[in-house]
């Protein structure tokens, strides 16, 4: 996968993966989701301790 | 080397030392978290030992994505108030340029990251007050909404040159005093009238019981690690060399007023001894003295960048006087704060505030738009940051408490917090039974 959005060092700036493309717009969404999903797994296991010892 | 180039190579030479110099503090402040959870975890008894470490540990790790994606950019775009400014802000959304790896731009990382490091910081401030039955979904939530949404927008107000408090009152907060410490201590505040006292804390008569934690010296160790990444957090409330001929050399605080390194240096030693001493000499507990040297720093840190060291000393003495004072206060009123960070943090961070307004008239501002320090201006920002801390806190805390969510039931708490963690803190052999 080509991700460079640069084809020479002259004059560069942004070089990270995916700058300036939609690729980074794709991992800032993924972000967001990957730190929410967590929470969910986290109040499941917070939950079942909570019956497990009623 | 011609002038010019001598002028370039000057330039290059001062943005690499910038890039460098919060690149360490970044560093450093690490120290505090480091320190945060070792204090938590000594204060913890031995069944709640690990929960109260991995709580802090998913604090930090949560803080570092949600400062990237929108914590950065409430700081630069909310210096008006409520009303975004989204020119000034669109430089820290997190798919501009400037938020990922850039020749061009060798400062925004460093800078975001010593902000992020401050937001890990109250965070790190709220965890203590809450262990032994907070529930691990609502802190993450809450830490998250402190460091990434509440913190920043008051450092926007009060902590950028172009905050309004800033401009509007000459707010003058050096060290944060106000901007992480009010801030924090009274979102914990606002989280523990809702979240409620551990189990067995008061008695039916309102009376308060001393809750031991397992490990005091573990407790005085993460303390001496947070004092010792002071140095990184107050560092990072320099402005690197921006000040001088040709923009180079100078140091300023975050205002834009000169100072120095050495200035800084002098105080937070002084502040650290204060408040150590102070507390001390109130209370003969190892646990407060090193609890002083917070108070002590956190009391001197808004002024700190100009007070006369001897200054300094006696105020942060007052801050480790005060402080213990203050977290028996808090506990006649049926609060629960494990490890006094309402009064550590929000009433020491007060002192701060008042302290600079009272010490500190007279002395002009970075701009003849921008008033001077001044008493009320101070007061006026004190009762800014307690509100603005408070009231989110107890608010979300109220909403969570609603739906269940906040704190953990009786039968988890009695068990211990760790049943949640798939690992034991001690083998079960090497403890007794008074620590369990």
């Amino acid at each position: 996968m080509n991700t460079s959005p640069i084809e020479s060092w002259d004059a560069a700036g942004a070089i990270f993966s995916f700058a300036g493309g939609g690729g980074a717009t794709l991992f800032c969404v993924l972000t967001v989701v990957f730190c929410i999903v967590p929470l969910f797994f986290t109040l499941k296991t917070e939950n079942h301790h909570e019956n497990m010892t009623k | 080397m011609t002038p010019a180039e001598l002028e370039a190579a000057l330039i290059w030479a001062n943005k690499i030392n910038m890039e460098v110099y919060y690149y360490w503090c970044t560093a450093i402040m690490v120290l505090i978290h480091a320190g945060f959870m070792m204090y938590e975890m000594g204060a913890s008894r031995v069944k709640h030992t690990l929960a109260a470490g991995t709580k802090n540990v998913l604090a930090f790790a949560y803080m570092i994505p949600t400062f990237w994606l929108f914590g950065w950019w409430i700081y630069l775009a909310m210096t008006n108030g409520f009303v975004p400014d989204f020119e000034a802000g669109a430089s820290a959304l997190p798919w501009s340029d400037s938020m990922g790896p850039n020749l061009e731009d060798n400062a925004t990382g460093v800078f975001w990251g010593a902000f992020t490091l401050f937001a890990c910081t109250t965070a790190s401030i709220m965890s203590g007050a809450v262990i032994e039955r907070i529930r691990m979904t609502a802190f993450i939530i809450l830490a998250v909404v402190l460091g990434s949404v509440v913190w920043i927008l008051a450092a926007s107000w009060g902590w950028h040159y172009a905050g309004w408090m800033v401009t509007e009152w000459g707010y003058h907060d050096f060290g944060a005093s106000g901007v992480v410490h009010i801030i924090s201590g009274f979102f914990a505040l606002g989280v523990l009238i809702h979240l409620g006292p551990r189990i067995g804390k008061f008695n039916a008569d309102g009376t308060a019981n001393v809750i031991r934690g397992h490990s005091l010296p573990m407790t005085m160790v993460g303390l001496m690690l947070i004092v010792t990444g002071f140095f990184g957090f107050l560092g990072g409330c320099l402005f690197y060399g921006g000040g001088g001929p040709a923009g180079i050399g100078q140091w300023t605080n975050i205002y834009g007023m000169p100072t120095t390194l050495s200035a800084i240096c002098f105080n937070t030693l002084m502040g650290i001894a204060g408040g150590m001493i102070g507390a001390y000499t109130k209370t003969r507990d190892p646990f407060w003295m090193m609890s002083g040297a917070l108070c002590g720093v956190i009391s001197v840190a808004a002024g700190m960048d100009l007070y006369y060291p001897g200054l300094a000393f006696i105020l942060a003495f007052a801050g480790g006087v005060i402080g213990p004072v203050a977290a028996g206060f808090v506990e006649k009123m049926g609060i629960d704060d494990a490890v006094g960070a309402v009064a550590v943090h929000g009433v020491c961070g007060i002192l701060g505030l008042l302290f600079a307004g009272l010490f500190l008239g007279g002395y002009p501002t970075f701009s003849e738009d921008i008033p001077a320090v001044t008493f009320f201006g101070q007061f006026k920002g004190m009762i800014v940051m307690v509100l603005l801390g408070f009231i989110p806190g107890y608010v979300l805390a109220f909403a969570f408490k609603k739906i269940g969510i906040l704190r953990a039931g009786d039968n988890v708490q009695e068990v211990g917090m760790d049943v949640e963690i798939a690992a034991l803190a001690y083998p079960e052999e090497i403890i007794s039974d008074a620590a369990k």
